[in-house]
């Protein structure tokens, strides 16, 4: 990639976007799925490369999956009238 | 467990204040009928006695109120209320099972409000209540801008919460039933799993402690159905507010001691700051839309009293406890929004009205507790009334007769001397109340808490005069708020405002119409009859100052001079409040919306999300996304982005297209700016490395 493209400035700002909010472990994933881009897929396009940013971030081991709470389904009473 | 019998006292004292309020009642009618003079005959002077008597028993509840409570407070506290009596009990068990706290909201401000929940379930993380509360926060917010700061603001509380406690974000996307309708939704759904919750509002603050002890006595009395607090108001930041927190930390004491004396078991629910008794709440208290006409039909308003009436007629009791300490809540900041906030209450009292005739088997207790809230508002009118009346009267009567005169305008010496005893009477019901207030702070050694006695005397000498002025206001706007009403002038709620921001051209352009009309009728009077016009003077002046008056309560500066008991000893809670940090990660100089789209951690928790669509609605959904990605979010509604917000392949697929946008297109821009100010790239996080990566928060989709 080049390092003068746009694609690749944006690839640098979604990391900094990234590391903005995100864990230690996302973010070092994230590094590891740019670097990757940067020194491999030369021409990538950047809609290739952000679904492998975005899956670098869905594999943080760290990442719990949320568990609702269990629905009830009570009823009310309408006894008022 | 002993066994309570409070009704027995409850009639003997409700016996009691209808003696106490009716003989007064009586006395001022008879002292009227003798200072009006003989020219003042016929249908208005009957009308305006009438009058006169409905609203001198309304005053005259209050004063004799206050006067049960001033004599329970100085006999150490009412020996029959549940907390004095459930003390004794031996062997209270520590309580198991999960409490629900409840915290529903609709376009409040965020940070406040959920800064507020944050410090009540630190208190309880901090006070050993481990793996033991449910937080659910209950949003009717529309505006993404709103919900979606209160989500990112939910999520970042979630991953603070430790010991085993949880908290979940709820968002309705159809407000239906507005308040009562969103706890409805949330006790269908997760009701059945709770025996007890707290129901908070977005300005509530409930210590540790206070909470504690709710949910001891509900364990204690299983007939308890709901126990209220009462709520001080706390973190008063203007002239208005700090007033008003004043009033009701000086004078409130007495007043809920009274009430809560008079009505022991039969009291009210005041829709937050309470705990309730799940299963038959939901067994009993569901509220139908009203079918009657105009006001009279659609979703209750005012949904607390009936509540507490529903929950009487069940069996069960609902019982106010002014002795628990620790029960917070805001005053609005300024005037213009106390009276927003009673144009609210105003529409939802008055609806009352019918449950109050067509509910069988509500207790009488309760129906004069609904009975009473109908009164709050349409006293003003009724003043009003009788003022006009009064006026009428004097311009129908002898030359050179004045208004009021069953209080001004006297010709002979009986009449002289009745007027001048129904003067004192007025001046006693109407002050009394303050006095005894005073009096019982005094004996209480408590002068100290609000910076001594000669301070609060002086404080609560400028609180009384503000509160003369503010009566004629008052007493306009609520009489524009029943006229509103009764004529069913939409209202929509858009949430309240609790930080005191507001300008002249605000207080202008709402107290604009009261004032115009003021200034014609003293006009007019001034025409007619110069000689009324110093009388119209004292009701009149305060309404066309009203901007002005609203501006200077607006402002913070000397309000801070009027001394509560919150400022001399801190408390732990409200401390924890007022500091809390800036909630919920924002991208710097994004929109909610725009970070929701740019911000790979938002894309994160997006895939988390269910929701597979199909049909004309992907149809849909992929031409908002479209039109977005290329005119940026302008283009879009608010109900346009939530609901893309509400479908996580939508916003994906917007994600992956903001971020490939061209510079010079609305999405371009957002990142060029997000460039700018996001700083130079660090290999260091912002983020706490002991918080959990992903913190297991649930947005629970509708």
């Amino acid at each position: 990639m080049d390092l003068t493209d746009t694609n690749h400035q944006r690839a640098l700002l979604y990391l900094r976007t990234a590391k903005y909010s995100a864990g230690p472990i996302a973010v070092s994933h994230l590094q590891d799925a740019v670097d990757r881009h940067r020194y491999e897929a030369g021409s990538a396009k950047l809609s290739h490369v952000l679904p492998a940013l975005q899956r670098s971030l869905g594999l943080d081991p760290d990442q719990h999956q949320a568990t609702p709470p269990k629905l009830s389904r009570g009823r009310i009473g309408y006894q008022g009238d | 467990m002993t066994e309570l019998r409070w009704q027995p006292v409850a009639y003997r004292r409700r016996g009691l204040l209808a003696l106490l309020v009716l003989g007064q009642t009586f006395l001022g009618v008879w002292l009227l009928s003798h200072s009006l003079s003989l020219a003042h005959e016929g249908w208005p002077a009957i009308l305006l006695v009438s009058l006169f008597a409905i609203l001198f028993t309304w005053i005259g509840l209050g004063f004799w109120t206050a006067l049960f409570g001033f004599v329970m407070l100085r006999r150490g506290g009412d020996p029959f209320s549940l907390s004095r009596q459930l003390s004794e009990e031996p062997g209270t068990q520590s309580f198991e099972g999960r409490l629900a706290l409840v915290m529903p909201v609709c376009h409040e401000p965020v940070q406040r409000s959920l800064g507020n929940l944050q410090a009540v379930y630190k208190e309880l993380e901090d006070k050993g209540w481990r793996n033991k509360v449910d937080v659910f926060v209950l949003s009717d917010s529309q505006d993404p801008e709103v919900w979606l700061e209160e989500q990112a603001a939910c999520a970042e509380l979630s991953a603070d919460m430790t010991a085993g406690n949880r908290l979940f974000y709820r968002r309705r996307r159809v407000n239906l039933n507005f308040k009562s309708g969103n706890i409805a939704d949330f006790l269908r759904r997760w009701g059945a799993r709770y025996r007890y919750m707290v129901v908070l509002d977005a300005d509530s603050l409930l210590t540790a402690s206070a909470i504690e002890k709710l949910v001891q006595l509900m364990e204690q009395r299983p007939q308890a159905g709901i126990i209220q607090t009462a709520p001080r108001l706390a973190r008063a930041e203007t002239r208005f507010a700090r007033l008003q927190q004043f009033a009701n930390r000086c004078y409130g004491r007495i007043h809920s001691a009274g009430l809560a004396a008079i009505q022991l078991g039969d009291a009210n629910y005041w829709g937050h700051n309470a705990i309730i008794r799940v299963a038959p709440f939901m067994a009993h208290c569901g509220l139908r839309r009203l079918q009657g006409w105009g006001l009279f039909r659609g979703p209750v308003l005012s949904h607390d009293y009936l509540e507490s009436a529903l929950m009487g007629r069940a069996g069960f009791e609902v019982w106010l406890e002014p002795a628990i300490a620790g029960s917070y809540e805001e005053s609005p900041p300024t005037l213009k929004d106390d009276l927003v906030r009673d144009r609210r209450w105003c529409r939802g009292n008055l609806q009352h009205l019918v449950p109050l005739l067509t509910m069988a088997k509500l207790r009488f207790s309760h129906r004069l507790a609904l009975l009473t809230g109908i009164l709050c508002y349409l006293a003003s009118p009724l003043w009003l009334a009788f003022l006009g009346l009064s006026g009428y009267l004097a311009l129908a009567g002898t030359p050179g007769s004045q208004p009021l005169p069953g209080l001004i305008g006297v010709s002979s010496a009986n009449g002289s001397l009745a007027g001048a005893c129904l003067i004192g009477l007025t001046v006693i019901t109407l002050l009394g109340p303050r006095i005894l207030a005073l009096v019982d702070q005094g004996l209480a050694g408590r002068e100290t808490l609000f910076g001594g006695g000669w301070r609060m005397a002086a404080n609560t000498v400028g609180e009384t005069l503000v509160s003369l002025i503010l009566a004629p206001i008052r007493m306009i706007a609520h009489s524009g708020h029943v006229a509103g009403a009764l004529l069913n002038r939409s209202l929509r709620w858009q949430g309240q405002n609790r930080t005191g921001a507001g300008g002249l051209a605000q207080a202008l352009q709402h107290f604009a119409w009261p004032a115009l009309v003021c200034a014609g009728v003293l006009a007019m009077i001034q025409w007619y009859s110069p000689n009324l016009t110093p009388w119209a003077l004292p009701v009149t002046i305060p309404v066309l100052i009203a901007p002005l008056l609203t501006v200077w309560l607006s402002g913070a500066g000397t309000g801070q001079r009027v001394i509560v008991p919150e400022q001399v000893s801190s408390v732990p809670v409200i401390t924890r409040a007022s500091v809390a940090h800036r909630l919920g990660k924002r991208l710097p100089s994004l929109s909610w919306f725009e970070q929701a789209v740019l911000s790979p951690q938002y894309s994160c928790w997006r895939h988390r999300q269910p929701g597979p669509y199909h049909g004309c609605k992907q149809r849909a959904l992929k031409s908002l996304v479209d039109r977005c990605a290329v005119q940026g979010p302008g283009a879009l509604t608010g109900s346009q982005i939530s609901l893309l917000c509400d479908h996580p392949e939508a916003m994906q697929s917007l994600h992956l297209k903001a971020w490939q946008a061209e510079p010079d297109s609305p999405w371009g821009a957002a990142l060029a700016r997000l460039s700018l100010n996001l700083g130079p790239i660090q290999t260091a996080t912002h983020t706490h490395r002991t918080q959990p990566e992903h913190s297991p928060w649930i947005g629970v989709a509708s």
